[in-house]
């Protein structure tokens, strides 16, 4: 454990190092130095005054932005003596899991290569070239044959593997006791309880208006959604990212959302933004990759058959196949507990000038990933925009829900705190949904890896993610899940099997997430 | 392994004995009584200031840590320099059981000059866990004072409150002048010799991107 000032100036160290040589540090160095030419800097004060100028002119709140932006995207650093792993990943056991798991998927896509006899990645003929930059924005019409392809996992696959998760130090004895959880999730993870819970998502009490519930028909607007619309609007003059993150906690007025959350995300669409997208984008046309069909398989599986996203179809292939060769993602590889797959060029095995990420950005695409792009093509309709928010919304929680690791807003802490919220508090549903064969988690555990996408209306969808922006966590995910079994639970008592558990949850186009997860945090009995 | 060691800091060679865990007299079977010692000697019975103890974390959840120190002779007390040094928030669950830590001087109850040995008290209340010690102790003397070759200290510290402009009609310091432009030179020095850390953004080396099955290494 660090102490409080060796801590500090580690991250102050480290967030210098990373904003230098950034476009921002170059711009207030522009300007700084044309400052010098305006009458109210005076030599003797010179720092002051150029701090003043930048603290007026706007510079220094685009500074703190980026700061914040940092601090909530990196963790705080480690001790010295840490290896890199241990800032991934402190467990042991559960990066070993990641890497036998990383393995699996490893061999089914090159058993799949091999099969299939299709390059991992080739060139574009200078034909094809043409041809696929004169259809970029109607990528959906292609309707290439696609049956020999099977994604690489599904959820269910990976929830298996969440399953056999064990501590190898921890008394994982046949009989059954306290230790042995009555779940599906086996390890001893810190979750929180509903007291902790109600601390932390303190705004989404019943005494603090809500969009989702306090701007509903029957409540006069005054109450509460003028107000908010107005400091909302105030918000984004100011431009201040913290400020930002702090209002969307009880939710985003929809004319405000794109630019609340391009602001919380720090994402500004600069001139060499607009260029990065045009570069990967021609990557794309350059080369075909293999991840190419997997995405192309996931987008017609997933999206283009749901009734709300099917209409950007054409927007998601724009995002994924540049996603898959942007570089500037494999650095979320220093604090997620994945490593991107490595291979070599075609005759330089083990040669390490020739080893190279495949795909490029260290990410292999499984059923459903395409959903977490396509809610947020309602909110942006520039696509070089829409990949940026993507990006770093992947790079920020994403991520987390697809790895084995002990994070708090990891996929298996959520699991975990999902199962012990439902058992505290439900405790005769869990019971008897366990001894029906319908472990609670196996019908939840898709909703939470693709953070409730294409389950829930989309209006509801994006208040629920705007919690996630506002909370900088993913565990209203859990609570979520929790909630809506509490929600159904009549219903789930008087099921006799797991098909009908699934019948009784399969449909939540209906349900309204705020007051769901008002009524469970705040207004339940304990 | 890497090193904790800053510049100018190397660990004391010591020996540390393994855990040995608390047996009761008349105790026929192992029990798992939740209370480990390690013991750590200088070499050759040798002294040494201690200013940092670093060591890695396994399932330990309070940690405390008495020291014999060289004196008159007669027989060495032990006196508590730590006690009950919270490792783990919530022993039954994983937080904080395999992090790293430090410990230092200004957190010991006592002065820690001339140790000779250094006794580690590991206490896992939970019954959970199977085994439970402290791996990688590093002992640490108090650092010799070297010139930052890194970042000027004072980058990395937040800068002091602003101090009240000075009265209007007097002349400007020249010392002060000449430090603040000397400082804002410093930095623009420091920032040049940096390497930019812009990203190329290339993914194939020298125009060809033609892979092989990925590797499992």
């Amino acid at each position: 454990m660090l102490d409080p000032d060796s801590g500090l100036s580690l991250t102050i160290a480290r967030i210098v190092r990373r904003l230098q040589g950034s476009s921002l540090h170059s711009q207030l160095e522009r300007q700084a130095r044309v400052s010098l030419h305006k009458p109210e800097i005076k030599l003797e004060s010179l720092k002051e005054d150029i701090k003043d100028f930048l603290k007026t002119s706007g510079w220094e709140k685009k500074l703190q932005n980026a700061v914040y932006s940092e601090l909530n995207v990196f963790p705080s650093p480690c001790h010295p003596a840490a290896p890199p792993e241990h800032m991934k990943e402190p467990l042991a056991y559960m990066r070993k899991a990641q890497g036998s798991w990383e393995k699996r998927i490893l061999k089914s896509l090159n058993s799949m290569c091999t099969e299939l006899s299709i390059p991992l990645a080739q060139k574009r003929p200078a034909s094809e070239q043409k041809e696929l930059l004169n259809k970029w924005n109607e990528m959906g019409t292609d309707e290439p044959d696609l049956s020999l392809f099977r994604p690489v996992y599904a959820p269910k696959d990976f929830l298996e593997v969440l399953m056999n998760l064990r501590n190898p130090n921890y008394e994982n004895g046949e009989q059954p006791s306290f230790r042995n959880h009555l779940g599906l999730i086996q390890v001893p993870l810190k979750v929180k309880d509903i007291p902790e819970l109600k601390e932390d998502f303190s705004e989404l009490g019943l005494n603090t208006g809500q969009l989702g519930i306090d701007d509903s028909a029957q409540v006069p607007p005054e109450f509460f959604e003028n107000e908010h619309v107005r400091v909302g609007q105030k918000v984004l003059a100011e431009q201040d990212s913290a400020a930002a993150q702090q209002y969307v906690r009880q939710g985003c007025p929809t004319a405000l959302r794109a630019d609340l959350w391009a602001l919380i995300l720090n994402i500004s669409n600069q001139p060499e933004d607009i260029l990065y997208y045009e570069q990967l984008k021609s990557n794309v046309i350059q080369y075909d990759l293999l991840v190419d069909s997997l995405i192309y398989k996931d987008v017609k599986l997933t999206a283009s058959n749901d009734d709300y996203y099917f209409v950007f179809e054409d927007y998601l292939y724009q995002v994924l196949l540049c996603f898959s060769r942007d570089t500037s993602v494999l650095e979320h590889f220093t604090y997620s507990s994945a490593t991107p797959p490595k291979s070599y060029i075609r005759g330089k095995l083990g040669i390490e000038e020739y080893a190279v990420f495949y795909p490029p950005n260290g990410v292999i695409p499984f059923h459903g990933f395409s959903m977490y792009v396509a809610p947020l093509c309602f909110l942006y309709h520039e696509p070089s925009k829409l990949y940026q928010i993507f990006r770093e919304m992947y790079v920020r929680f994403f991520f987390r829900l697809h790895s084995i690791s002990s994070h708090p807003s990891g996929i298996v802490s959520l699991c975990l705190l999902f199962e012990t919220l439902l058992q505290t508090h439900l405790p005769q549903l869990f019971y008897h949904l366990r001894e029906i064969g319908a472990q609670p988690l196996r019908i939840s555990f898709k909703w939470m890896v693709r953070a409730f996408s294409g389950y829930l209306a989309t209006d509801q969808l994006l208040l629920l993610w705007d919690r996630i922006l506002g909370y900088n966590s993913l565990e209203i995910l859990a609570v979520l899940a929790a909630a809506v079994f509490a929600f159904r639970a009549v219903n789930l008592m008087e099921v006799t099997s797991l098909a009908a558990a699934e019948a009784v949850l399969a449909d939540l186009s209906t349900l309204k997430v705020m007051p769901l997860l008002q009524i469970f945090l705040f207004a339940t009995v304990t | 392994m890497s090193g904790a060691a800053g510049p100018g800091r190397a660990p004391l060679p010591c020996a540390a004995r393994a855990a040995a865990a608390l047996q009761l007299p008349g105790g026929a079977e192992a029990a798992r009584p939740g209370v480990a010692v390690i013991d750590l000697r200088f070499p050759r019975g040798g002294a040494a200031d201690v200013h940092e103890i670093v060591f890695k974390n396994f399932y330990t959840a309070f940690l405390s840590v008495r020291v014999q120190r060289a004196g008159p002779p007669g027989p060495r007390r032990w006196v508590t320099c730590l006690r009950d040094h919270r490792l783990m928030p919530s022993p039954h669950t994983e937080e904080g059981s395999q992090d790293y830590f430090s410990l230092r001087r200004h957190q010991m109850l006592c002065d820690m000059e001339q140790v000779t040995a250094l006794r580690f008290i590991l206490r896992q209340p939970s019954p959970a866990w199977l085994h439970f010690s402290i791996e990688e102790l590093q002992v640490f003397p108090p650092a010799q004072k070297s010139p930052q070759k890194d970042f000027p200290s004072w980058l990395s510290q937040l800068t002091p409150p602003e101090q009240p402009a000075s009265p209007h009609g007097e002349l400007p310091d020249p010392e002060k002048v000449s430090t603040e432009v000397q400082q804002m030179w410093v930095l623009t020095e420091v920032i040049r010799a940096r390497q930019a850390a812009a990203r190329i953004g290339r993914f194939d080396v020298d125009g060809c991107y033609d892979v092989n099955l990925l590797s499992y290494t």
